[in-house]
Parts: structure tokens; sequence; C-alpha cells
């Protein structure tokens, strides 16, 4: 199979854009926490000063205030914990990974884009682990690709789901969102094709007005950019 | 010059709620909306005299909000308020005539100076239309 | 920490695999020639030195009947010439002075020798003052008078005479020869006998056979003696030169009057002014030879072909197959080369994120100890007390924020867009950002562009941050009411460049190779350090290149290079 390396390079590119997104992405919601944190500590000083002798401290407000500063650091640091996951998964490009755990994560860090689009995302995924070869970044890679294709087409308040299942041999993550025409581009199709095939995958998006995009694993065959529209 | 009439449009309910409780400390009278769209019907409903806007919010986003809010009331004064804003962002904020964009987290002391100037602005604009209102009035009526 | 080799200045130089424009057509070239030459050059100076050799073979083998018979036709002319000159020679001796005065005696030997050899045609005695005595034969040529002819002094001379063919009345040819006669009284007499050509002219015939095409005699000047099939009558002049009087029979090849090539046997008759020619019309190259010949070329011209059809085909096959290797070879360094980067990029973030948890803890703690002091002592805390705390929270924050900024103005640039920008217009609308805080400064702002700097591909976007971090930096540097210059030329046809200089603080030597890397920051406690590298690797991912120029307490010029077109990198 010959690869043309216009299309190697825009799949390369496409994963600093990808990192770039996922990561300007946390940093806006780091960037939130840290605005409410400093209201929040802005307001503290408010109460702090506004104590005369005639008027103590309002310690109801200024404990609820605290209350909700520690909700928001907490909030921090889970954003602190998947960014620095992330930034990890794109250090360690090859290794045997638990694809639900993949899957959780892409979705997890694509609940701000969920967020903006007004769609609830929510995944499905089995009990038990699903191993799969290759570089979990690739994997984060090509989902949030069809994560972002998906959602776009969505509409406000519609629901997309991430579905992993693994029936044996036969491995599947289903993006399916409303059943509506997804449009992209055969540019945007070549390059997902290959950042499949990069992870070991075929990649399906299913036609008509169906909304659903697929990935297969399927140990044993060969893989073959196949595209169904 | 006190109660001034601001508006907070901003998504992330907690920081909303709380720069709210703060300016009202500071004798701002606040109004405040988790989006765009309700933002455009408060501000159909109240004449503010700054309206602070969050850039990226879910459905219609700061800049089309901005858009919306000058179409309505081209003389609304509204301060931009964001993580952080692209060059090409801050471009085009500024050309739709946004009082001012400020980077998140944001000294209150700055925002109240912010407020003050548009409140100012406000001010000033309205009395400018009043007076090229009168004197409209006086060269149709008064000769 | 973390790891500042990543992405440093060194470390982002593109270690290129690009292979130059025309390499494998060069390299395809120089095989095939080397191959070619080596094996075709042998061939075909073998086949040269075999063509010779043939071509020897076969001259040889078609001259050596040709000169065979002319050596026997020039033994056949010496013996028919020699028994007319023995038969003269009979009758001189034999016949007395008297007899051969009278001419009715002279007659008889006439018809004797007539009889006995043939070819005679007539005899005659001529006395010493050149005077013709006797004659028998069918002329009427007694007194004619041969004083001033030059066969006359010749055979006074030497004895013997044969002279050139000519023809006589009856348009016969003949020639003369004349021996002396030598009385005893020492009165000098010259017997002399006219012969006629046709019985040279049939032994000639028969001599060249059915092998030879033609066969005449020819004199020392080339006139035709006999006549000839190819090259016309008696006293003809022969179209091409023989060698005079050659000692050994010779071979000549030439062309007829219809331009085929001939082989020309010739050889001198002794004593006599006469050269047979023998003509073999076939020449050297007949029959076999020619096909041998086409053959022998067609041979090294398949061989030529069939060679360097090979040659070629096994080095484009084999250059293919390197290129092939080669591409493979640059796909997979590509591929490193990307995963290295990612990797690199991804420590990086994950740094950046690990010294965002630093200060949030600060804040949790500090938040923690607030509720503490509120809920175990029971009593109110000293409002003192409480501020600190807060303000500890509010410089985590700002160090937080800080972090966060560099992190998205580093995400923000990962993703390349090309378009056309005027780079001016580009500039104009960055200091147009930076406008309030000029004119609040009081700081002066030079813009200069030359007028033939043409607009260039690049990304818009980045360029704009590219020149808000550099110019804001310059802006930084300068003291109130300082200025900052911007120009912006075209280098060459590729590049234009742009330099921000500033009559700022200047940037201390030690310092001057480390601001390129990231977390390089000489603002203690101000942002992360992470400006410069952005601008840095902003530059190296489209194209350009960035060099600082700084002399501490004068200035600093930051010279931007860009290239025209964006290069796929």
């Amino acid at each position: 199979m010959v690869r043309s390396p216009d299309r190697d390079l825009a799949a390369r590119q496409n994963g600093f854009a990808f990192f770039g997104a996922i990561t300007a992405s946390l940093s806006h919601e780091l960037n939130n926490v840290l605005a409410t944190i400093k209201e929040l500590s802005g307001l503290l000083e408010d109460l702090v000063h506004a104590v005369k002798p005639e008027r103590p401290l309002n310690g109801e407000r200024v404990i609820s205030s605290l209350e909700k500063m520690n909700v928001q650091v907490e909030r921090g640091r889970r954003y602190v914990k998947q960014l620095n996951r992330f930034a990890h998964s794109a250090d360690e490009p090859e290794a045997a990974i638990d694809l639900c755990d993949t899957v959780a994560e892409i979705v997890a860090l694509s609940q701000r884009l969920a967020k903006l689009n007004r769609v609830d995302l929510i995944t499905e995924l089995p009990e038990q682990m699903v191993k799969i070869d290759g570089s979990s970044f690739e994997a984060q890679h090509v989902l949030y690709r069809c994560l972002k294709a998906v959602m776009t087409a969505a509409g406000q308040g519609e629901k997309v789901v991430v579905r992993l299942s693994d029936d044996g041999p036969r491995i599947v993550v289903e993006v399916a969102g409303p059943d509506r025409a997804i449009d992209v581009s055969p540019e945007w199709l070549h390059v997902t094709e290959r950042l499949a095939e990069e992870v070991g995958a075929v990649f399906v998006s299913e036609g008509g007005d169906s909304g659903k995009m697929l990935l297969h694993w399927e140990p044993g065959r060969a893989v073959i950019g196949e595209v169904r529209l | 010059m006190s109660h001034e009439k601001v508006l907070l449009v901003d998504d992330e309910k907690d920081f909303v709620e709380v720069l709210a409780m703060r300016l009202e400390t500071r004798e701002f009278d606040v109004d405040m909306v988790l989006s765009g769209e309700e933002a455009l019907v408060k501000a159909g409903q109240r004449g503010y005299d700054a309206i602070l806007l969050d850039l990226a919010m879910p459905g219609m986003d700061g800049i089309e909000t901005l858009r919306r809010l000058r179409e309505i009331n081209p003389d609304s004064q509204v301060i931009v308020l964001t993580g952080r804003a692209t060059v090409k962002q801050a471009t085009e904020i500024m050309k739709l005539g946004a009082l001012d964009l400020l980077e998140k987290p944001v000294d209150i002391e700055v925002l109240v100076e912010g407020i003050s100037q548009a409140a100012t602005n406000k001010f000033r604009l309205s009395e400018q239309r009043i007076a090229e209102r009168t004197e409209e009035i006086i060269k149709r009526h008064g000769w | 920490m973390m790891n500042l080799r990543v992405d440093s200045p060194q470390a982002a130089v593109e270690s290129s695999t690009l292979i130059p424009h025309g390499y494998y057509r060069r390299l395809r070239w120089i095989s095939v020639s080397a191959v070619a030459s080596v094996s075709v050059i042998p061939l075909i100076i073998m086949t040269v030195i075999n063509y010779h050799q043939y071509e020897e073979a076969f001259r040889i083998e078609a001259t050596r009947p040709v000169h065979r018979l002319t050596v026997s036709a020039k033994l056949s002319m010496e013996s028919y010439l020699s028994e007319r000159l023995s038969a003269l020679q009979l009758v001189n001796r034999a016949a007395s002075i008297e007899e051969m005065r009278d001419s009715a005696e002279l007659a008889k030997w006439l018809t004797h020798i007539k009889r006995s050899f043939g070819g005679f045609v007539d005899l005659g005695l001529i006395d010493a003052a050149g005077k013709q005595v006797s004659y028998a034969g069918p002329h009427e040529l007694i007194g004619r008078s041969y004083q001033d002819h030059d066969w006359f002094h010749e055979v006074s001379q030497r004895g013997v005479y044969v002279s050139d063919v000519f023809l006589g009345y009856r348009d016969s040819p003949h020639f003369v020869i004349a021996v002396i006669h030598d009385t005893s009284d020492g009165t000098l007499y010259v017997l002399r006998a006219t012969i006629d050509t046709n019985a040279i002219v049939r032994r000639l015939a028969s001599l060249a056979g059915p092998e030879l095409n033609d066969a005449f005699l020819i004199n020392r000047e080339g006139i035709l003696q006999t006549p000839s099939r190819l090259f016309g009558e008696v006293l003809g002049q022969l179209p091409f030169q023989v060698a005079e009087n050659p000692e050994e029979p010779g071979i000549l090849e030439t062309k007829d009057p219809d331009g085929k090539p001939v082989l020309v046997g010739y050889a001198a008759v002794s004593n006599t002014p006469f050269e047979v020619a023998m003509i073999n019309r076939s020449g050297v190259y007949h029959g076999d030879w020619l096909s041998l010949r086409r053959e022998l070329v067609s041979f090294l011209i398949v061989s030529v072909l069939l060679i360097l059809g090979m040659v070629f085909w096994g080095a484009t096959y084999m250059i293919n197959r390197a290129r092939n290797a080669d591409s493979r070879r640059a796909t997979l360094y590509h591929k490193m080369e990307y995963t290295n980067k990612m990797a690199a990029i991804g420590r990086l973030a994950a740094g950046v994120a690990h010294e965002i948890n630093n200060p949030l803890s600060i804040i949790h703690q500090n938040a923690g100890l607030v509720q503490d002091l509120l809920s175990v002592s029971g009593k109110e805390p000293p409002k003192e007390k409480l501020l600190s705390l807060i303000e500890s929270v509010l410089s985590s924050v700002d160090r937080c924020s800080a972090i966060t900024h560099r992190l998205l103005g580093f995400a923000r640039h990962m993703d390349v867009e090309t378009e056309e920008i005027d780079l001016e217009l580009l500039i104009r609308g960055v200091l147009m950002f930076l406008e309030k805080e000029a004119s609040y400064r009081n700081l002066r702002v030079d813009v200069t562009v030359d007028e033939k700097v043409p607009t260039i591909q690049s990304d818009r976007g980045q360029l704009q941050q590219v020149f808000l971090n550099i110019i804001n930096n310059a802006f930084a540097a300068v003291e109130e009411g300082g200025s900052i210059a911007i120009s912006v030329r075209k280098l060459n046809d590729q590049q234009v460049a742009v330099a921000i200089t500033d009559n700022g603080m200047g940037i201390p030597e030690q310092n001057l190779a480390h601001i390129f890397e990231p977390f390089f920051t000489t603002k203690k406690g101000a942002g992360t350090g992470l400006g410069l590298s952005i601008t840095y690797g902003i530059i190296q991912k489209l194209g350009g290149k960035i060099e600082v120029d700084s002399h501490e307490g004068k200035g600093t010029c930051f010279t931007v290079t860009l290239p025209l077109e964006r290069k796929q990198s």
C-alpha cells in the first residue's frame, strides 16, 4: 500500500493540532477555576474588610465561600491530573493500552467541547479491560476527531454516546449521535482513516443519516482503510 | 454617581455569583445570566451601564452575543472577560466596539474602574444623544 | 523540574533527511554510464578488431585468384613476346644480310615465321641511316626514313626494341619489335617486324577465363594496348593509375566506369612497355563478406541495445529500490521525529501541569486554615491573619493563571494555517493594541517599510502573536520616552526580514544565549518565561528564523526572517 507523504504529514500536523486543542481546552477550564477562586478570595477579603466593631465577621458566608473554594480547587486538581495524563500519553508512544481508559479519558477531555456545543456526551463501557496495542495518544486523537465531527453535527441538548464493545475477536468503538448526516470532507476522511490505521483499527463512517462513526479492531485481519458512505 | 446597572454574562455559575456579590458590596446594581441568549433578553428589558461578557460560552458565544448586543443598542458598553483571547479574536472584539478586553482572573479594582468608565461613556453618549436631539428639534422647530 | 532541553533551539533545529533535487536521476545516469561503458566499449573494440581481421582475410581470399592469374598472364605475355623476339632473332641470325636486303627473300622468311610462330604482319630491314632497305608485308614502305624516330635510336642503343601498340593503316592494332643486325664489317642494320595483337587478346581472354571479368594490356602511361570489356577500346586511357613498371605484381582496389568496386591485378611484362591488368569486378566486398559484415554489425547493434536496455532497466530498478528504501527510512525518520517532538511537547505540558499543582495546593491549604481558624477557635481570628492568608491565596492564583495563560498560548500555536499576508498591515494592526501604552508612556514607534516588500504566505494569527510578543518585550525594555524602530525589508527572492530595534536596557550577554529557552525569564516571579520560546517555536514552524543582537544599556534588536512562501516542514 502506497502511503502518500502528504497524508502522513497532514495526519501529523493534525496530531499537533489535536494536542493543542486539548491543552487549550484544559487551560481554559483551569482558568475558569482560577478566576472563580480569585473572586472567592476577593469576596473573603471584602468580608474581612467589612468587619467593624459593631458588625462582626459573617462566619456563614465565609464558610460557604471557603467550601466553594475547595470545590474549585478539587476541580482544578482534576484538570491538572487530566492534563498530566494526557500530556504523558503523548510521551509514551507505543504500549499495551486499555481502551476503556482511553475512551474514558478522551470523553472527559471532550466535555468542555460538549458543553460549548450543549451536547450530552456519555460513555457506555464494558466492565472488563479491553487491551489493544498502540499509542494511547493516537487512539485518543482519532476518537477525538470522530467525537468532534459527531458533536458538531448534533444539535443543542442532544445526546452523543461513545459505546465500547468487545465481543471476542472484534472490538468496536461506536460514536453515535442523533440520526443526522455528518458532513465531513474527503480530506478529513483520509486523515481519519490514516490515523485509525496507525492504531491498528479500521475507520467506518456509517452512511446516510445514521450519524454514527465506528472504529473496529479485528485481530488477524489485515488493516485496510475501509469507508462506507 | 452610584448604583450603576451592571449585567454579568458568564456560564461559570460560581464565578458569576461571587462576582455579583462583590460588585453589589461595591454598590453596583448587578444582574447576572448564564448564557448569551439570556443576556440578550435581559439587555432588552433594562438599560445597563455596563455589560461584562465572557467570551467562551456554550450556545451563543461571546463574540456573537457582543454583536447582537451592539445591534440592539449601539450605545451598549460591553467589557469582554476572557481566559485569553487570540489576537484574531481581540481584533474582532475591538472592531465590534467592545469597551475593553480583560483577562480572567481579573482584579476587582480594574473591573470597577472599567465599569465606571463604561458608565461615564454611557452617560456622555446619552447626553450627546439628548444634545443632538435637542439641536435637531431646535433646527426643525426653533429657528 | 522539567526537562529544559526539549524544544530548546538546538533540539528544534530541523535535522533534515531531504535528498537534493535530481539526486536519483543523477545517480541513475552515473550508474548507467559506468556499467554501459565497461560493457559496451570493450564490445565495440572487439567488434572493430574482428571486423578488420575478417576484412583482411576476405581481401586475401578475394585477391588471391586475381594475383595468381595476373602472374600467369605476365608469364604468358613474356613467353609470347620472347617467342616473337626469338623468331625475329632466328631470322636475324639465319639469314644473310644480302638475303635480308632483298625484299623477296625477306618475304620468304616472313612466310616462314608466320607459319611457325604466327602473329607477324610484316618484316623489314633498315640501315644505319634509318632508311628502309627492304620490306615484306602489306605496305609499301621501302625508302622510308626512320632516322628521327625514337624507337630507331633506342634499338640502336639497346639492341632490342618493343613498341607500344598503335593502329596501322587498316585500323588493326599492332606493335613493332626490332633487333639489331651486326654485320661482320661493322655495318649496322635493324631488323623490324610488326606483330598484330589478336593472338594476345585471345590469350588474355582465355587466361581470364570465367573467373575474372576483364583482362588487357596497358602501357606505362596507362593507355590500353588491347581492348577492355570495362574500360573501352584500344588506345583509350585507363581512368586509374597503376604503379609504373612494378617489380612485383600488385593489386589495386578501384571502381569501374559504372562506379562498381573492382579489383585490379597488374604486373609489368619484362623487357616490354606493357603491363597486364586483370580485373575482378566482384571486388573484395562480394557476397560472403557483405553478409558477414552485415551480421557482425547487426550483432553489435543488437548486443549494445540489449546491454543498454539491461543496464538501464537494472539501474532504474536498483534506484527505485534505493528510492523506496530512502523514502521508507525518511517516513520512519519523520514518524520518529514526530513521535519525539510529540513526546517532548507532552513532557513540557506535563511539567506545566505539575507547576500548577503547587499553587493549587497552597490555595487548598490556606482555605483549610481559614476554615480551621473560624471553626475550631470559636472566637474571631485576627483580621490581619485572615487577610494575609487570603493574600497568599490570591498570589497563588496569580501564579497559576500566569502558567495557564502561557500554556494556552503554547497550545494555540500548534496548528498552522496559511494565507496571504501584508506584513506592514499586520504589524500596524499589532501596534494598535499597544497604542494606549505607547501614548501613556510617551514612547516613539517608527515603522519603515521598503517599497518592494511583497506579501508573504504565512499564518496570520501566529505572526501577530510573534510580533506582539517581540514588540511587547521591546516596550518592556525601554524607559519612558524611549523609542522603538520597526523595519520591514526584502532580503532576497525567498525571504523578508523584520527588525525590531529598541533603545532599552538590553540583554546581559550571559542571558543572550538562553532567552529562547522555555522557562527562562529575568522577570522574577512574573510569568513563566514561555514567551520567547513560543515565539521561537512559531517562527521555526513558519519556516523562518529569529536572531537577537543586544548590547547592555544600549538596546536590543530582534530580527525575524520569514520565507515568502511557507514550505511543508
